[in-house]
């Protein structure tokens, strides 16, 4: 599945929102609920759901949902 | 050992011939950085075994950063992270026994000799957790690693005492960047204006300040009466923490100003603290290096194990147990003795109960009605003194010995 789907999917589960839709250039501003605890929960979820894992500094330098993205695909070899 | 406070004239002579030395020999800037951040290092040292230790505490990180990074690249498995963790522990460990905290009895058995404290000791071990966490990054996006730089950045004789905390990254980032404007009568008048204020604050505003919070500490230590010692408690914990707050941001003045004039840019530790509105706000808003420092090495691992494992059902109660744990050892970090522990226990629970109600409210009015209700200017002033008040009376056991005095108040 397209990682991008499936991670949208992750998104509208943690933030309890079926209408959320992803582009690459959204960030923690665009969607109400993302701040510094369901940031972790995301993370979380998605580490899950992608079945890898993501070091703090990973987490940390992220700036928006595209680098997310790579950062998955990176990680689970679909890059 | 030489004197190094920003009042000593070591620290005055360097203040102003820095920026002249980096600017003269630019070509050579790095080294002559190095050469003077090592002669203060040394200059600084209580004895000759606080050099060896010294130099342990500042080299092995910069090994053991290559190494941890060869050996998660080159072994599969759970090893990497096990050695990753012991070193982290280990590094804490001997900080603690370096810190050499009064309430840990294992301390007060272990040898320990004064002489071996280094100046700025906690300030290197952010560093260095900051350099050794972000290594991997580092390498994959081509910044510039070099022992040389890696000194720089962890004895900047700037930041050497009390911060702020910059990370790798932006520092070498910084001190390489050639797009800097170049300096103009402007920028260093405004420079020198930003060291003569810090000054001011420091010598003149916060000394008033600490003679005033010294004088109600005294009276309210040998006070009696519930109504003149509740009186004398709170002019003096209103006068502390002024007195933290010039003393601290006037010389995060005074260093941001000088290592300017030197051609480097210090990130703001402070942004008006005392309008915060919530604790969480004021930690946003003071000592800000350091608040961002423990929300990303202390806050986001506690809180990832937590809701991965025995929270993963109690998310929010996930949170409020990672936010006291990093305000605890945020306090415990601040000093030695048990004082430090109280201030550490009381920015906890006031972070928990601050985030308990925002939460509650928000269920209460709905976010929308949160935000109408905060934005009100009665609410603002009243949660602004909230703030203020809660802040005051933790701050109050910073540099005091209140606990002594309580356990004297209860013939303990």
């Amino acid at each position: 599945m397209d990682t991008k789907i499936k991670l949208e999917q992750v998104f509208r589960e943690v933030f309890d929102d079926e209408e959320i839709e992803l582009t690459d250039e959204m960030t923690a501003d665009d969607i109400d609920a993302w701040d510094s605890l369901t940031h972790v929960q995301l993370i979380v979820a998605v580490e899950e759901a992608f079945k890898c894992k993501f070091s703090t500094v990973e987490v940390m330098k992220l700036k928006n949902v595209g680098e997310f993205i790579k950062l998955i695909d990176r990680k689970t070899g679909n890059a | 050992m030489l004197n190094f406070s920003i009042g000593s004239l070591f620290f005055a002579v360097l203040l102003f011939i820095t920026p002249i030395i980096m600017r003269i020999g630019k070509k050579y800037r790095t080294g002559l950085f190095l050469i003077i951040n090592i002669a203060v290092f040394l200059l600084c040292l209580k004895s000759l075994p606080a050099l060896l230790i010294g130099a342990l505490w500042i080299l092995v990180p910069y090994f053991m950063a290559q190494l941890l990074q060869r050996a998660s690249e080159d072994t599969a498995g759970a090893l990497p992270r096990i050695l990753r963790n012991s070193f982290y522990l280990l590094m804490v460990a001997v900080f603690a026994y370096l810190m050499h905290y009064e309430w840990v009895p294992l301390f007060k058995i272990l040898p320990y000799s004064n002489a071996v404290k280094l100046l700025g000791l906690s300030y290197f071990l952010f560093r260095e957790i900051d350099f050794t966490m972000q290594y991997g990054y580092l390498k994959e996006t081509g910044i510039r690693i070099t022992l040389v730089d890696y000194l720089n950045y962890i004895l900047n004789f700037y930041t050497v005492m009390a911060g702020p905390i910059l990370r790798y990254e932006e520092f070498v980032t910084d001190f390489y960047d050639e797009t800097k404007p170049e300096m103009t009568g402007d920028t260093i008048l405004h420079d020198f204006h930003r060291i003569l204020f810090g000054y001011l604050k420091v010598y003149v505003i916060s000394a008033v300040l600490s003679v005033w919070a010294g004088y109600w500490f005294q009276r309210f230590s040998t006070g009696a009466g519930f109504f003149s010692l509740f009186t004398e408690f709170i002019l003096f914990a209103f006068f502390n923490s002024f007195y933290i707050y010039f003393n601290f941001s006037g010389y995060c003045d005074v260093v941001a100003g000088g290592a300017h004039l030197s051609g480097m840019t210090l990130r703001e530790n402070f942004n008006q603290p005392y309008f915060a509105v919530s604790l969480v706000e004021f930690w946003n808003r003071h000592h800000i290096t350091l608040s961002e420092w423990i929300r990303d090495y202390i806050y986001s691992p506690v809180i990832k194990v937590l809701i991965s494992g025995a929270f993963r059902k109690k998310i929010f109660a996930g949170q409020c147990v990672a936010l006291f744990i990093t305000f605890l050892i945020a306090g415990i970090w601040h000093g030695t003795n048990f004082n430090y522990v109280v201030y550490g226990l009381l920015q906890g629970l006031g972070i928990v109960i601050s985030t308990l109600r925002t939460s509650h409210m928000k269920k209460k009015l709905g976010k929308k009605g949160f935000k109408e209700f905060q934005a009100k200017k009665w609410v603002r002033v009243v949660e602004n003194c909230a703030t203020w008040a809660y802040i005051s009376a933790s701050f109050s056991f910073v540099g005091y010995d209140v606990c002594g005095i309580i356990l004297k108040g209860f013939d303990v």
